[in-house]
């Protein structure tokens, strides 16, 4: 009989032992998840001042703030032990603990797998990289019109047709290819940049009886740079991206004697300019338009800016594979909590580039806060609209790491928060290609044309009529334009024009015996600023638009001698300028005439009207 | 009974069908999106230091325009007026809800109510996407081509006569054309500019033995600004337009070589300019005439005509959906019935006026003239007044079922019955009748000879006749004895200080400041400016029915000022003098709408010949519609 319990106890003992699972320890190495991301500014080239968004040494990049880390230790642990037999971490034979990048795990077989496949979806998704590309192209005015581009998403056949008009020397040529690549919510730059030193401006010495010129060098980095901070949205199919582009190309320089006893000749060089920061959701694979503006160097040739964004890495899936009744699950909101930030353009002018060196008219603003949902908005516009009394169950969490959206709920649930927050920010879905141009007539097309022109909305026809005559040439003619695409709501701008340096202004140094002029230089900055802030009407039909566009031509700066003793000569600037600052609805889509001024130009009366055209697409 | 039981249960679950609520976000940010104001940067007057009557003194070159923020539909009144309208007492149960959040409303309703507020959105984008168009026309015209009061709607006839005159050199010529377009209610802006930088100045660095002239450079702006800020009115039938027209011609500019040992050559701008700030309402689509202005010293003696015309492009407003409840709620435009006039002082003519900033002398502080209450009306008496004049007793015995308030757009927003609400934009439509009102006042300053004054002095003191004044035109556009040494046309609204004003600024160097050390002294040059021309500068005001006027009038002719050498001693530098003829009145008087009155009278010497300048002014009121 006892033998008989005994080999009970023993079988009972053995069922035991073989129905126990086996307990295994890991280590897993995840400091790929956990190490911050760290961000790179573009370097600042060109003439004109630095706006505080580049970095602050020309030519030199710098590193930005570190952005946050994919996630976080901590973070791990609760998503293993919400998502994973979140009974069995109560049992002190299973652990799980972070340390410094390894995650340690003591757990059954079957859950280290199931962990083990959890970490390589995460490593899958963080580790893919985005890749931009840009191409920029010099083509002439009537092959671009002949494209039929338009700013914003490209069409294949016009993204080939840009492409071949390129190829043709008669009509165009490839400028420059920047490449960049960056993991989610990187900022990076590529840039191709040439240096050349030149003497710039001097100093003056004074002593009792002596004065002296101390040459200060300049050193003038053109080229061109592309700066972008790419993030992927939720759905891997978009890339929700702040651009900003520079190119600065020479164009000579040239040398002035202020002729005075003390000072030497100074150089005065001069650079085009095509410029824009702005932001935009580019879908993946596609080539987008970024910016177009002519050339003065280039005979007035339109430089274009083509995007293309692709990814590499592997895919990787969104599920958990978790079975719990309530699990957590971590929503990448970065592309609607990302914050569109505001750029406004430059303001053209005859400015001084001397710091202290009197008052400077030169206004380049940095970025400005612009424009999000905040991460702690999204969260209340979740509990509001989702599920709202399942929020009062203390189990079921809502919280923030980062970028990302953290959850416990029912899967149910998490999938109904997916669905609302695919659309929570309809404005992200959208971007808004703008045409600014300017055309200039003479009394008689002006006179002709009047009618046709005047009232509340001339007709779509009259202004197409007017752009075609402009590119045909005689009594009309396009003076300028630029070309940029943005989002909604946000302010952006592109710059196509020039920067020239000139001898502004004379300062003074006086000692004992010895008086001598200290040359301030200026920079004249020209050309077609468009400004805008495009925010969809929301009925489909019309584009609300916040315009500062700005024109400002100039002469060849003449020198003028004041004739005062141990003055030196400076240089006068005549400048045309033609500025709107509105706000005005327009049709999705039209032309629409928003503003005309009289001015001249090379001493003659001329009409101007500046037309500006918006267009929104979806970003897909 | 088993055909029954289908019947009720496939109703029920039709009904629950209807009742399953569904989430839409609708995109409310054109809406609720605030709206930049754009203040234009003044050239002329402003940009060359003259400053304005009853101020201290000029702030000096390089006034600048700036952006400010106006007002929106706040969100949560969007959200207010949403509920309120559409299934209006559904929205507190739980399975509803409305949430507004940057730009978006989100809305948990049935389909059927998610249809309804897309329609009310609708009807709210029709009443407020809206774009006003202004443009502007600048003309030099021959003596008698256009008379007209300022502030009228201009015939076909007229037009024409204009258009023909200014194709014809020897009668007129068209100077600019200007457009500018926004939004209801904001201010903004359309320039074109010239600009060139020159040695405006010079100041001066000493030491013990050695001195310096250090050059200042300046910016001379030139060219034309419509600086414009309209509202509609709740018809759409008119537009209330605050204006400022600027304009300047950059002259030849003067070279200045002061002299002394260390000073070089200045630049002397010298402008034509002109500038019209002013408050009227204009009817939608007409051209009118903005103003007009001559005087001696312009080209030709010819007037700078500048017309106006106000365009609204937008949707027909859609009418507000019937509730089919006891009360409803309605938002009323009322923008430009409670639109608050600026009073624009005009320049001050002749004087001097200390230009560079840092110079001695007078202070160059702008301290503005205390603004008049022009006639309106507060959001507050408003609120009264349809309280008292609208079911007075209603707003009392039902109490917390109506409502009205002014937003923070101007807008009123009330909750009423319907006949209520039809009273109300009855009485709006009145008030606004009142508000259009515009008042023109014409001046003219004529130089007689004496003997030819001595003749008509009876007939033009007191109430003139029609024939004595018509008879004293012809004389002065035939120039028998009789010149008109300067004309001026403006409108503004009732009770608004309004100005026109027309002339040449000129750059002197009228002064200098001394440097001096041990071994070394210099001249420091004072740079001023002179401003001849003409201005009229007046606030009307209409009495009752009684068909007059009263004006307050501040009108200035100064004719003269160009620069003559003075040197002060041999080789010790020269200034700059000029002689001027400031002929000006300060008083208040009431006139006869439509009939011209003497103001002032004035005697004048101009190399040995003496004549008699006489202001006359006119009012005229009209109602623009």
């Amino acid at each position: 009989m006892k033998r008989c319990l005994a080999l009970l106890v023993l079988c009972a003992a053995t069922a035991r032992a073989q129905a126990e699972p086996e307990r295994i320890s890991r280590a897993y190495d995840i400091r790929f998840l956990t190490t911050e991301v760290q961000n790179f500014r573009g370097p600042a080239i060109g003439l004109e001042e630095s706006d505080g968004d580049a970095s602050g040494i020309p030519g030199m990049p710098s590193t930005d703030e570190n952005g946050p880390a994919p996630v976080t230790g901590e973070f791990l642990t609760s998503a293993i032990t919400t998502n994973f037999d979140e009974d069995s971490w109560s049992d002190d034979r299973n652990r799980i603990e972070y340390s410094e990048g390894v995650l340690y795990v003591t757990n059954t077989k079957e859950n280290q797998d199931r962990i083990a496949k959890y970490l390589e979806m995460l490593r899958k998704r963080f580790s893919r990289r985005i890749v931009v590309e840009a191409e920029v192209l010099l083509l002439s005015p009537e092959a671009f019109a002949a494209t039929g581009a338009l700013p914003g998403i490209l069409p294949a056949d016009q993204d080939k047709a840009l492409r071949d008009a390129a190829a043709d020397p008669a009509r165009g040529k490839l400028l420059t290819l920047l490449r960049a690549v960056a993991v989610n919510g990187q900022r990076v730059f590529a840039a191709d940049l040439h240096e050349t030193s030149y003497v710039r401006d001097y100093d003056v010495e004074i002593a009792q009886d002596a004065a002296v010129a101390d040459p200060i060098l300049g050193d003038l980095v053109t080229g061109a740079v592309l700066d972008v901070r790419p993030i992927l949205a939720n759905d891997m199919a978009t890339v929700f991206m702040d651009s900003r582009f520079k190119m600065a190309r020479p164009r000579g320089i040239v040398s002035f004697d202020p002729a005075t006893s003390t000072g030497g000749t100074i150089q005065l060089p001069s650079n085009d300019v095509l410029r824009t920061k702005t932001t935009l959701s580019i879908p993946v694979g596609r080539s987008v338009l970024l910016c177009a503006g002519p050339i003065a160097g280039e005979k007035d040739w339109l430089g274009v800016v083509l995007l293309r964004v692709t990814l590499t890495g592997q895919a990787g899936t969104d599920e958990t594979v978790s079975t719990e009744k309530r699990q957590m699950r971590m929503f990448d909101v970065s592309s609607l909590t990302a914050m569109m930030g505001d750029f406004p353009g430059p303001s053209l002018s005859m400015g001084s580039d001397e710091a202290g060196g009197g008052p400077s008219t030169a206004f380049s603003p940095p970025m400005e806060e612009g424009r999000s949902i905040t991460p702690e908005e999204l969260l209340a516009a979740i509990k509001e609209n989702v599920a709202r009394d399942s929020w009062k169950n203390v189990r079921n969490k809502l919280s923030l790491m980062g970028d990302q959206v953290v959850v416990v709920q029912s899967p149910a649930v998490l999938d109904e928060i997916a669905k609302f927050i695919a659309v929570a920010a309809p404005a992200r879905n959208r971007i808004i290609g703008v045409e600014a141009v300017l055309v200039g007539l003479d009394e008689a097309a002006w006179t002709a044309r009047r009618a046709s022109l005047s009232g509340a909305s001339p007709s779509e026809d009259a202004l197409k009529d007017l752009l075609a005559a402009a590119l045909k040439g005689g009594g009309v003619r396009i003076v300028s334009s630029a070309r940029g695409a943005g989002m909604s709501d946000q302010r952006f701008h592109v710059w196509a024009g020039g920067a020239q340096a000139f001898v502004q202004d004379d300062d003074v140094e006086i000692a004992q015996g010895a008086a001598a002029t200290d040359p301030v230089i200026g920079i004249l900055t020209t050309g077609c600023v468009l400004d805008i802030r495009p925010t969809l009407a929301g009925d489909g039909k019309r584009i609300a638009v916040e315009l500062r566009p700005q024109f400002n031509a100039a002469q060849s700066p003449e020198t003028f001698d004041p004739k005062a003793v141990n003055v030196g000569k400076i240089q006068k600037i005549r400048a045309s300028v033609f500025k709107v600052q509105t706000q005005l609805y327009v049709p999705d889509g039209g032309w629409n005439l928003v503003g005309v001024a009289t001015g001249t130009a090379g001493g003659k009366r001329e009409i101007l009207a500046m037309l500006v055209r918006a267009r929104s697409m979806e970003a897909k | 009974m088993k055909l029954t039981l289908a019947i009720v249960l496939a109703a029920a679950c039709l009904a629950a069908a209807e009742d399953k609520v569904v989430m839409h976000i609708y995109d409310v940010s054109s809406l609720t999106l605030k709206i930049t104001n754009f203040k234009g940067v003044p050239v002329g007057f402003d940009a060359m230091g003259v400053s304005n009557d009853g101020d201290m003194g000029a702030i000096g070159i390089g006034t600048s325009g700036g952006e400010e923020e106006g007002t929106a539909i706040p969100g949560e009144d969007l959200k207010i007026m949403i509920s309120q309208n559409v299934a209006p007492g559904t929205w507190d149960a739980a399975q509803h809800s409305i949430d507004y959040r940057n730009g978006t409303i989100v809305v948990i309703h049935t389909q059927a109510v998610q249809d309804q507020v897309k329609k009310f959105l609708d009807v709210m984008r029709s009443r407020n996407l809206r774009n006003v168009v202004i443009e502007a026309e600048v003309f030099e015209l021959a003596p008698g081509t256009l008379d007209a009061p300022a502030g009228t709607v201009l015939t076909d006839e007229q037009i024409k006569a204009v258009d023909a005159a200014a194709a014809d050199p020897a009668k007129g010529r068209h100077l600019a054309s200007l457009r500018a377009c926004g939004l209801n209610t904001q201010h903004f802006n359309a320039a074109a500019l010239s600009q060139e930088t020159y040695l405006r100045d010079f100041d001066v660095e000493i030491a013990q033995n050695q001195a310096i002239a250090d050059p200042v450079t300046g910016v001379l702006s030139a060219g034309f600004v419509l600086d414009v800020l309209p509202t509609i009115s709740p018809d759409a039938s008119l537009v209330l337009l605050q204006a400022s027209f600027y304009s300047s011609e950059a002259l030849p500019m003067r070279t200045f070589l002061p002299g002394g040992t260390y000073l070089g050559t200045l630049e002397e701008p010298d402008q034509a300019a002109s500038r019209t700030r002013t408050s009227l309402v204009i009817p939608v689509g007409k051209s009118t005439l903005l103003s007009s202005a001559a005087y001696e010293g312009s080209a030709n003696g010819w007037s700078q005509v500048v017309l106006v015309r106000a365009t609204v492009a937008g949707e027909a407003p859609l009418p507000y959906p019937k509730s089919g409840k006891a009360t409803e709620t309605r938002l009323f435009d009322t923008r430009a019935v409670l639109f608050r006039p600026q009073d624009f002082p005009g320049p001050r003519l002749g004087g001097i006026h200390p230009g560079s900033q840092g110079d001695s002398g007078p202070s160059t502080t702008f301290i503005p003239p205390e603004s008049e209450e022009s006639l309106l009306v507060s959001p507050e008496a408003l609120e009264v007044m349809i309280k008292q004049n609208v079911f007075p007793e209603s707003w009392v015995e039902r109490e917390g079922e109506v409502h009205i308030s002014v937003t923070g757009n101007r807008e009123l927003l009330v909750v009423q019955t319907p006949e209520a609400l039809d009273q109300i934009e009855a009485l709006l439509g009145r008030l606004m009748i009142e508000r259009s009102r515009v008042v023109s006042v014409d001046a003219w300053v004529l130089a007689l000879d004496p003997a030819v004054w001595r003749d008509r002095r009876e007939a033009l003191s007191g109430e003139i006749a029609d024939g004595s004044w018509n008879e004293l035109m012809a004389a002065a556009a035939k120039g028998t004895g009789a010149r008109i040494a300067g004309t001026a046309r403006g409108a503004g609204l009732n009770g608004e200080r309004f100005h026109t004003a027309r002339g040449v600024i000129r750059s002197l160097v009228m002064d200098c400041d001394v440097e001096i050390a041990q071994g070394a002294s210099c001249l420091d040059p004072v740079v001023s400016s002179i401003a001849v021309g003409i201005s009229l500068d007046v606030t009307p005001a209409t009495v009752a029915n009684s068909g007059q006027v009263q004006l307050d009038l501040r009108p200035t002719i100064v004719l003269g000022g160009e620069p003559v050498s003075f040197q002060m001693k041999e080789k010790a530098g020269l200034l700059q003098a000029t002689t001027l003829s400031d002929f000006g009145v300060r008083t208040q008087m009431l006139v006869d709408a439509g009939k011209p009155a003497l103001v002032g009278i004035a005697t004048r010497e101009d190399g040995g010949k003496s004549e008699v300048l006489l202001l006359f002014v006119k009012a005229t009121v009209t109602d623009p519609k």
